[in-house]
């Protein structure tokens, strides 16, 4: 029943075949109703009608036959009124009465002398004109018949029966609710076959779309709307695929550009790099202690230039990787490791690092490596930006998610380096970015690992009080079976 | 005798690096700035090790070695990458066109000195100096 009820709902089709159906079956069977009554109404009245003229015009052959019957014998009588019998079929039993209520005649038990009880008869026999009573199955007209100075000799009553009337009200009832039944079915066919117009280019519409190669042809849907309709799918679609097209374009000229530049970028440090080294082994030559100072200056630049060559190539190696080795791993455990390493770099400015676990957790399902760099990436930051105070981490529950807070009191951010904050090469400002070196990347890596996770990320932070960065990532559904091991990698 | 080392790369300045590096530890270093003379070179004077660069103007790294490798008298010849590309597949793909090694560039020079040793471990001589 189920199963049927949402297949109507679900078919555009079927709603409408059985919404036309409905109603014209409702129309039928109203305009049926008016027919049948109509008909059988006039029928009765036909009915009656005719049986009491023939009544009347029998009573008196009847009346005439009966004296004959005196003179020509009773099988000579008998045959006259089986012959009136035969002339109206609903004609059931001609009776004859005396005026005292004797039986005269019975057409069915032939001649009969018998006292006749029923009052309610005596008074109709006994009247000298013709009454006329609907009697259950039967309709009764009672005749009598006078002599020749105006003497009430005997009365004749007819019964008809109702049984053939019934069997053709009957007949018609079947007739019409037939023809109604036959034509509801053929409306739900035609109905059906008709809607098809509509759902037919639907659904093949709908079936081209969803293939692998979307391709839509217009042609094959005509002129009419759906056939606009389907014209300007395929002209969006076309388009769409246009715009994908020259974003994978697009996309691969900026990864051709990227590797050309961090090619570029390489080779002079290399040579750079490579000789100053070369210069501080001494090979060359004795370097004198000034000499080698400043030397080492250019080294430690040379690395950091080295650093951002880096971390561009690697954000550009980010986004190809998709692939995550989940698996469930204790969340307490990866960040007291985290602080414990990052605990030397906070003590070294003077800042705090503390972390508080808030709720019993389940396990977490991610990449724990992945999981690690995100925190590594932000106490970093958190660090690298706060001069007082400290940092501080908070775990959560939050549904079926866990929830990370990384709040530090460090210089902050207005609400528009808050926004931009996850976009990629961008830091809060060019002045930041001198004071405090790194392109820009280290987030949206973060935003990217936290997203391929399926969790959030966002930041509440203002300007000179903190900044508080929050994520979640899912924890293990299937329960607590497996408490994590421990070792790295 | 002393082993002779081949370098290929377009850049002159990182050839005058490897040249400073390499003849200070010893061994005799031929500099060539690009593929086709590479290969030209190669046959002549048949060296112990070619480092080469990956991405060259002109004929690149990719079809040094496979020209190498095609050559009856240098097919045996070692070869290294030597080349900014650090990613997995290129080093696979490297493996499989028959280069024994694969030096990353940015280099220091002790790691390059070590590298180069290493290789001559591996197939058999000794670096005398």
């Amino acid at each position: 029943m189920m199963g049927w009820f949402s297949r109507v709902k679900n078919s555009i089709r079927w709603k409408i075949s059985i919404f036309i159906t409905v109603f014209f079956l409702f129309l039928f069977l109203l305009s049926g109703t008016v027919v049948y009554v109509f008909f059988t109404r006039n029928l009765e009245k036909v009915f009656y009608e005719t049986n009491l003229s023939f009544s009347r015009i029998s009573g008196e052959e009847i009346g005439r036959i009966f004296e004959e019957y005196f003179s020509g014998g009773f099988p000579y009588f008998e045959e006259r009124v089986n012959l009136l019998k035969k002339m109206n079929p609903h004609l059931e039993k001609i009776q004859i009465f005396s005026t005292n209520g004797y039986i005269l005649y019975d057409s069915h038990l032939g001649k009969i002398k018998k006292e006749y009880k029923e009052e309610e008869v005596m008074e109709r026999i006994k009247k000298v004109s013709v009454t006329r009573v609907k009697k259950g199955n039967y309709f009764e007209v009672v005749v009598p018949i006078m002599g020749i100075w105006g003497r009430h000799l005997y009365s004749v009553r007819f019964l008809y029966s109702f049984e053939k009337i019934k069997r053709i009200k009957r007949k018609l009832g079947w007739g019409i609710f037939l023809g109604i039944l036959l034509a509801g079915l053929t409306i739900f066919y035609v109905s059906y076959f008709a809607s098809k117009m509509i759902t037919g280019p639907v659904e093949r519409l709908s079936s081209s779309l969803m293939k692998k190669e979307v391709k839509i042809n217009p042609e094959e849907y005509g002129e009419d709307e759906i056939g606009k309709f389907a014209r300007f799918l395929s002209l969006t679609l076309e388009n769409l695929k246009n715009a994908l097209r020259e974003l994978e374009e697009a996309n691969r000229a900026k990864d051709r550009i990227l590797e050309n530049v961090s090619h570029e970028l390489k080779t002079p440090l290399t040579a750079a790099k490579g000789y100053v080294e070369y210069i501080l082994t001494g090979k060359m030559g004795k370097v004198d202690r000034k000499i080698e100072e400043a030397l080492k200056v250019v080294k430690r630049n040379l690395d950091r230039l080295e650093g951002r060559v880096h971390e561009l190539l690697r954000a550009r190696e980010e986004e190809y990787k998709k692939e995550y080795e989940k698996r469930n791993f204790s969340l307490k455990l990866l960040v007291r490791e985290v602080v414990e390493e990052m605990k030397k770099r906070a003590e070294e400015k003077g800042l705090y690092l503390r972390y508080l676990i808030l709720d019993e957790l389940p396990p977490v399902y991610g990449d724990r490596e992945k999981i690690r760099e995100v925190f590594e990436n932000l106490l970093d930051n958190a660090i690298k930006f706060t001069d007082n105070g400290g940092v501080e981490i908070k775990v959560e529950r939050e549904g079926n998610m866990a929830r990370i807070s990384v709040k530090d009191t460090g210089i902050g951010m207005d609400e528009e380096e808050a926004k931009r904050v996850f976009d990629k090469f961008t830091q809060a400002s060019p002045e930041i970015s001198r004071r405090f070196g790194g392109v820009g990347l280290g987030l949206s890596i973060v935003k990217s690992i936290i997203e391929a996770h399926g969790g959030r990320i966002w930041v509440e932070s203002r300007k000179n009080e903190g900044s508080t960065f929050y994520f979640t990532i899912p924890l293990y559904a299937g329960g607590e079976d497996e408490e994590e091991d421990y070792g790295r990698g | 005798m002393r082993k002779k080392i081949m370098v290929v790369d377009d850049e002159e300045d990182i050839l005058s690096l490897i040249r400073e590096i390499l003849e200070g530890e010893g061994y005799g270093v031929i500099c060539v700035n690009n593929g086709e003379e590479a290969v030209i070179k190669a046959v002549e004077l048949q060296p112990d090790l070619i480092l080469l660069d990956i991405m060259m103007p002109g004929m690149d790294g990719w079809e040094v070695v496979k020209l190498l490798k095609e050559h009856e008298s240098t097919k045996d010849i070692p070869v290294a990458f030597l080349t900014c590309k650090g990613e997995l597949r290129d080093k696979i793909m490297a493996l499989q066109e028959g280069a024994c090694h694969y030096i990353t560039k940015p280099f220091t020079p002790q790691r390059l000195v070590e590298e180069v040793k290493m290789i001559f471990e591996r197939t058999g001589g000794e670096g005398d100096k």
